[in-house]
Order: structure tokens, then sequence, then C-alpha cells
């Protein structure tokens, strides 16, 4: 996974020619098609998405045109000052690396939003080219943009796009190649103009961004001000506040808003000149559907199909269908009985052949569950999930559930994180990244790591329960969702704060792209092979090393009050639960392994899934969430969530049994 | 306080103040209100979260004179869906979400249509739709468009 490099070693403002340089930044307002435009210029596919803040932190890759040139994918950026912590990652970016130029993807239909960036752009002293994208899209609104009109007001290349079809791209690269450093075009009223040249003075020479870090400086802008304070004097630092202070004396209203205006004004003369609107037109099926799924009941039907969906697909087909034909049929029945007597041939019936295909074996446990369990359920799943993000019914899920999340202390946003973490606990961990206050982030990571399960899990635990009941689904749906708005509804009122009121774009609802989809399919798979097929070799070994140990027995035996007595499993499900601790759906598909083996008991498997979903999350979250939250943080919440689990998966049966299910 | 426009007589009167609750064997408590006028029985939207969630949600889509009663009252929460306003004013609004809806379209003098209510105030700003919570569109002032 990219990391985040928003500084470097030496000074990279100061020196500054840029010439040596070869970066290519590609700056944007959210959900303008960045992504999808970093993918043709690098071959290498960032996620992409229809909602904004599928980018959070800054992604490298080398042009495919040019290897020296290395592009830069970055969060969306509305204005500055940045508001949000993924908004400054960008704003750094801009006033720290060294940039060879910027482009600047924007999105047809919205002209006077993507020129109050550009005017920002106009001001880092990099040459910019405007990629404008979509042009699709505003076509079929009826907008004519006059493109040589822009390029002649704006002073640099501008360049319509569609990413995701990869027109324009040859152009633009041959732009990027030709594009000088523009003059800005912004003109603040006086006092302001005067305090901009005051601050350049100050700022240390050569460094090209002077101009915008004196005004971001005026605006109260955090990564300019982090700049500044890092870079200048004691001396110089108190006469930029001086400065700042003189020129905020002259106007009522707060200088970031003059500045605003000043720049809203120059968007809004430009775009009445070179663009042509006719206005609204006709509701199109997207729209109107668009407008039914936000809607407080049809909205909710529009879910629950949605949902019913979803659940088809991954787990009637994926886990269901797919599953019994590899599991059963290709492995169980062909693959492993040859695998087994190959081995054994070879080694005879030694510890070796016990390591690789005995029990716990790497490739009894280890492969298979991978490539026979894990495979079919989280391909279907990521082909569903990626046609649902790419439509853009995330944002309206937002809107429809802004409610149930007040009340968990946090808001519709926080939809995003949650349902991404159907996909991946862990990436959905870093797009908490999106939700405006730390309170809010914590809260976030708190529901995800406990009750949100990942895909492969999800499919295990789908197919498991639709073999027991439509009922069983539904007791753990609602069980799952009680404990999440339980803990959500408890810790927001333990944790001091509110939460931020919404505030929302939603983007068009779309067609998803089909061979977008596909190529997300294959690369998520492919992200997701790396990341899953070592942890399974991982957490075969081990198993395999506590049972030669015999320690994996003394587990079982410490184990049974807890699993046997008090959950009311068969004691091998000990074994899936201490899987459960290097991924929830190893564990869940070591589950899955004793129900087909007609182990457990309806009951017995409902109590198993509950208490495996509500179960630790696995490494890679659990070091996500120290990498986001820290030590501290990450272990009170292990602490707190797997007594949970237990304790929620006991209760369940103990009520179960009072009412008679599944006996 | 909202006040009640009675459905056969077109009076208007402040539920609140109602007199006639006096003469009525049922008391206080109950979530209806009598017209003073004519007496008939009508339910107050603000009285009862259910009759406000069925109101709204089935009146929806009328419009006429009883939207611009709404509208007049001049925050945008307040307007009827299907609506047309202009954005009068955004200064009551944090700061740092004015600035954010100033970018993205929502500025002063804007002609916006109000597309929902609930769960969330949604409004179409040029080509943009833009989801509001509650709490921040009874923040915004408007005015009713004036060629509606």
């Amino acid at each position: 996974m990219a990391t985040c490099h928003t500084s470097s070693d030496s000074d990279p403002i100061g020196g500054l020619s840029g010439a040596g340089s070869s970066l290519l930044a590609l700056i944007g307002q959210p959900n303008v098609g960045k992504s999808a435009l970093f993918k043709r210029l690098t071959g290498s596919l960032a996620e992409i998405a229809n909602y904004p803040g599928t980018t959070v932190e800054v992604h490298r890759a080398p042009s495919r045109t040019d290897p020296d040139l290395m592009v830069m994918d970055t969060p969306g950026l509305v204005s500055l000052p940045s508001i949000s912590e993924d908004e400054r990652v960008t704003a750094q970016v801009l006033l720290r690396e060294p940039l060879r130029g910027i482009v600047q993807v924007g999105d047809s239909k919205h002209l006077r939003r993507t020129l109050l960036l550009t005017s920002h752009l106009l001001e880092m002293g990099s040459p910019v080219v405007l990629a404008l994208n979509m042009t699709d899209e505003a076509e079929n609104l009826g907008l004519v943009v006059d493109y040589d009109a822009l390029e002649h007001w704006l002073g640099v290349p501008v360049v319509p796009t569609q990413a995701v079809r990869g027109e324009g791209v040859t152009e633009l690269l041959a732009a990027v190649s030709k594009a000088r450093s523009p003059v800005p075009k912004v003109v603040y009223p006086p006092v302001v103009e005067r305090a901009v040249r005051d601050l350049v003075g100050l700022i240390p020479q050569g460094s090209r961004a002077a101009r915008a870090l004196g005004v971001l400086w005026l605006s109260q802008d955090a990564a300019a001000d982090e700049w500044l304070h890092q870079r200048l004097p004691s001396e110089g630092l108190a006469k930029a506040l001086e400065i700042r202070e003189e020129a905020q004396r002259a106007f009522d209203e707060p200088l970031e808003d003059v500045i605003l205006h000043a720049r809203l004004a120059f968007a809004d003369r430009l775009t009445g000149i070179v663009c042509r609107d006719p206005g609204a037109l006709a509701i199109g099926w997207g729209e109107r559907l668009g407008r039914w799924a936000i809607h407080p009941f049809w909205g909710l039907a529009i879910l629950a199909l949605v949902m019913l969906a979803m659940f088809g697909i991954v787990g009637v087909f994926g886990a269901g269908m797919l599953v019994t034909w590899l599991e059963g049929g290709l492995f169980g029945g062909l693959i492993n009985p040859w695998v087994g007597r190959w081995i054994q041939g070879i080694f005879g019936s030694g510890w070796i052949t016990d390591l690789l295909v005995g029990p716990y074996g790497l490739w009894t446990m280890g492969i298979t569950y991978a490539a026979a369990l894990i495979l079919p359920i989280v391909t279907t799943f990521f082909l569903a999930f990626g046609a649902l993000e790419d439509s853009g019914y995330v944002p309206r899920l937002s809107v429809l559930t802004n409610r149930w999340f007040e009340r968990m202390g946090l808001n519709g946003k926080a939809v995003l994180p949650m349902v991404l973490g159907l996909g991946c606990v862990t990436m959905a961990t870093l797009t908490t990244r999106i939700l405006e206050t730390r309170r809010e982030r914590t809260l976030a990571i708190l529901l995800l790591a406990l009750a949100v399960p990942c895909s492969a899990q999800l499919g295990v635990v789908m197919g498991m329960l639709a073999s027991v009941s439509a009922g069983a689904v539904v007791v753990w749906g609602l069980v799952v969702l009680g404990v999440m708005l339980a803990v959500g509804w408890l810790s927001s009122r333990l944790m001091p704060g509110s939460p931020s009121p919404l505030m929302l774009e939603l983007p068009p609802l779309r067609l998803p792209e089909r061979r977008l989809l596909l190529a997300k399919t294959a690369a998520r798979l492919e992200w997701y092979a790396r990341e899953v097929v070592p942890l399974f070799l991982l957490g075969s070994l081990v198993m395999f090393l506590l049972d030669r140990s015999g320690v994996l027995e003394s587990i079982v035996r410490a184990g049974r009050p807890l699993v046997v007595g008090w959950l009311g499993l068969p004691p091998q499900a000990t074994t899936a639960l201490v899987l459960g601790f290097f991924r929830r759906d190893f564990g869940a598909a070591g589950l899955y392994a004793l129900q087909a083996h007609g182990l457990m008991s309806p009951l017995q498997v409902l109590v198993a899934m509950v208490t495996i979903t509500l179960f630790v999350p696995c490494v890679a979250s659990v070091l996500m969430i120290v990498k986001e939250r820290g030590w501290r943080t990450t272990v009170a919440l292990l602490a707190f969530i797997f007594p949970l689990a237990i304790a929620v998966g006991g209760g369940l049966r103990v009520i179960l049994l009072a009412f008679g299910w599944g006996a | 306080m909202a006040d009640v426009s009675c459905p056969m007589c077109a009076t208007r009167f402040d539920p609140t103040e109602n007199p006639a609750c006096g003469t009525c064997p049922l008391g206080s408590g109950c979530r209806l209100v009598c017209c003073p006028a004519c007496g008939y029985t009508t339910v107050d939207p603000a009285g009862s979260k259910l009759a406000g969630w069925m109101s709204r949600a089935i009146g929806r889509r009328r419009q006429g004179h009883r939207r611009r009663d709404r509208i007049s009252r001049g925050n945008l929460r307040n307007v009827q869906p299907g609506s047309r306003v202009r954005v009068l004013n955004l200064a009551r609004l944090p700061h740092g979400k004015r600035r954010r809806l100033e970018a993205l379209g929502l500025a002063v003098g804007e002609e916006i249509e109000v597309l929902a209510q609930a769960p969330v105030t949604v409004v179409q700003a040029g080509h943009a739709q833009l989801a509001l919570a509650g709490e921040l569109s009874c923040l915004i002032d408007v005015e009713p468009e004036i060629a509606d």
C-alpha cells in the first residue's frame, strides 16, 4: 500500500526551479475522476469509485510513457483553506513537494467550482494543466464549454477528457510536456494585495509557492501555517502575524471570506464567459431513481432490494453454489485426495506429510480455505460491491441512514467506512479519515472493528446461515446491528463531544463501466490474495505447531468451559476461534468445515456466527488501527471487543434456548 | 409557534391558544385541535410526531398557497420540496461549513431547488445535489423565487 509522503528530506521549496524534479501531482475536487486518470497515466490501479473520499492518502506510480515521471494521486480538495485531514494532505503536497507540474482534474459539469480551485493552483508557481473530465456528462446536460476561450483566459492548457474511457489522455500528456508556470489571475482588494506582497518579502528567496503561501497565511490555512512556523525565524513570524492582523482591521468580515469571495467572483465571471448552460433539463431515470433512493420510505425499500441482491449474488451464488462445487467437488473430491496421495508417496507418513496435507496442513487447511472457500466468495462480493460503489448509491445511503448514525454519535458520512468495511475492514479503517473530528474517527473505528464483517467473513456467514434458515439470517442481522447500535449509542455518550451535522454532495447515479469494474475486481483480488494466502499459511503453520506440541489440546481443554459450557459449541470449535485471531474469515471457514461435516446444529451455527462476527478483527486491521490511533486505543478496543463477543454469543444462546429455537 | 390552517373554513389560528379545549369533554392532552371559527377538529402537525410525519409525507407534492406560507418563514428547513428559492443569508452557519457550501455552489443570491426535506434537506444548486442535516438547513435564510 502506498504511504503518505508529505515531506521530504531536503528543502523542497527552497532551491526550487523544479527543473530536476519529476513529480506530477493530480489535484482536483472529490469525485472528479483523479484516480481514473491516475490509472490511465500510470497503469496502476488506485481505488476508484463513485463517491467522494475514495483516495485518503497519496499514491505514487511512474508514468506509462515516461518512467522518470512520478505521478501522484491525491485526496480530493474542494478549496483552500483545507477543512479535513485528507484535504490537508493535498495542501501539503502542493506546498512542500518539488512538483514539475500540476494536472488539475475538474468536473466539466461544475465549471465554477473547478475554476475556484484553479485560482488557487495558478498561485502555486508550478506549471498547471487543466483536464476537464466527464465531458460526456456535461454534454448530456446540454453544457457547452468554449475550451479555447478558457485556455486563453487562464493562460494554461485546457484538455477535455473522459478518463474512464481513456479519451483525451494522449493530448493531456502532450500538454503536460509543454506547460509553463502560469500567472496568478485573481486580484484581491488593495489591502490584501499589499499584505500578500509584504508576506512574500518575508518568505525565503526562491520559494515558488510564495504568493500562494502569503494568501493562505491570510486565510489561516493549517498547511501554510505549519510551513511558515517551520521556515520563518521568530521575528519573521511575528511580522507575518502583524501583517495579517493589520489587513484584517480593514474589513468587517474575516479575511478568508474576503479572499474566498474574490476567488468566487473570478470563477463566476469566467464561467459566464466560457460556458453556456441551458439550465435544468427533463429528469432522467437516473435522477428519478436517485431521488427515490433517499426517500424515507422508498429509500428503505430500495435498500432492502439492494441487500437482497447482494445476498443473492454473494450468499446464494458465491458462498452456496460456487463453494459447494469448488470445496466439495473439485478440492474435496479430486484435488485434495490426489495431492494427499502424491505427498504421501514422496514423504511417507511422517511429520512433513502432516505439515503439508494433515488436518492442519498447509495445503489441506491454508490453500484449500483460501482457494476453495474464500476466493469464490470474495470474487462475487467484489463484483457486486464494485458495481454498487460505482453506481453512486453509497452517498445516498449516507443520507438515508444519517439519523441512525446520529444516535451513535456520528453522521451519515460514517456509512462510507462501514460499507467499505464490508469489503475490507483494514482499508475502511483508513477511510475514517474523511470524518471531521477525532472523536468521530475513533467511534467509527470501534464500530468497524466490532460489528462490521469483511467480505470473506460475510460470505462464509451468509453461506452457513442460508443453509440453516432465513430466520437465522434475520436473527444474526438483528443481533449484530443491535450490538452495533447499542455500543455506538453508549460510547457516543461516554466520549465527550457531539456529532458534526451532515453535509454531503450526491454524485449522479451512473451505470458502472464494465471494463473498470472487472479491472477493479481483479486488482482487489490480487491484493487480497497477497494478504490472505500468506496469513492463511502462517495460521495453518501455527495451528500445526500448536497441534504437534500438544498446546492446542491444552487450549481446547482450557477453552472448554467457555466454548462448550457458555457458547454451547462442539469442542472442535475452539480451534476455529483460535484461527479467528489471525483472520475472522479464517475462523469462520473453520466453522464452515465443522458444519459441512454435520458437527453443528442450527442453534450452534447461529451462536457461532454471531460470536465470530463480533470477534476481534484480523491481524492486518489491528496493525492499521495501531497506525491510525496508536497502541493504547488499540489495546483498549481489543480488551473490550473480545469479552463482548463471547458474552453476546452466550447470551444469545441462553435467550434462543429459552424461546425453544433450534430445539 | 406554528400556526394551523383549518381545512374546513381556512381560518388560521394558533393551536396553543385554542379556546375550544375548555368546552371539550375529552379535556386536554389529546393531539387534536379545534378551529375557533367553525369548531372543526383537525391535527396539529407539531403536536404529534406521527401526524407530522404523515402530513409531510402526503403533503410533499401538494403545492400552492401553503407552500408560499411555509417559505415566507424564511429558513431552508421550512421550504416544501419542489419549491425554488433564492439564498439570502448564510452568515448563521458555522464558518467552515459556510465556506464549503459557497465553494460547492450554494452561495448568497443563488437560486436553488429543494428536492427533499426528509431524512435530511436535499437541494439542487446548479448541477450539484447537496444533502444538509436539518440543523444546518435551518440556519440558511431564503426567500421564495420571484417568478414562482
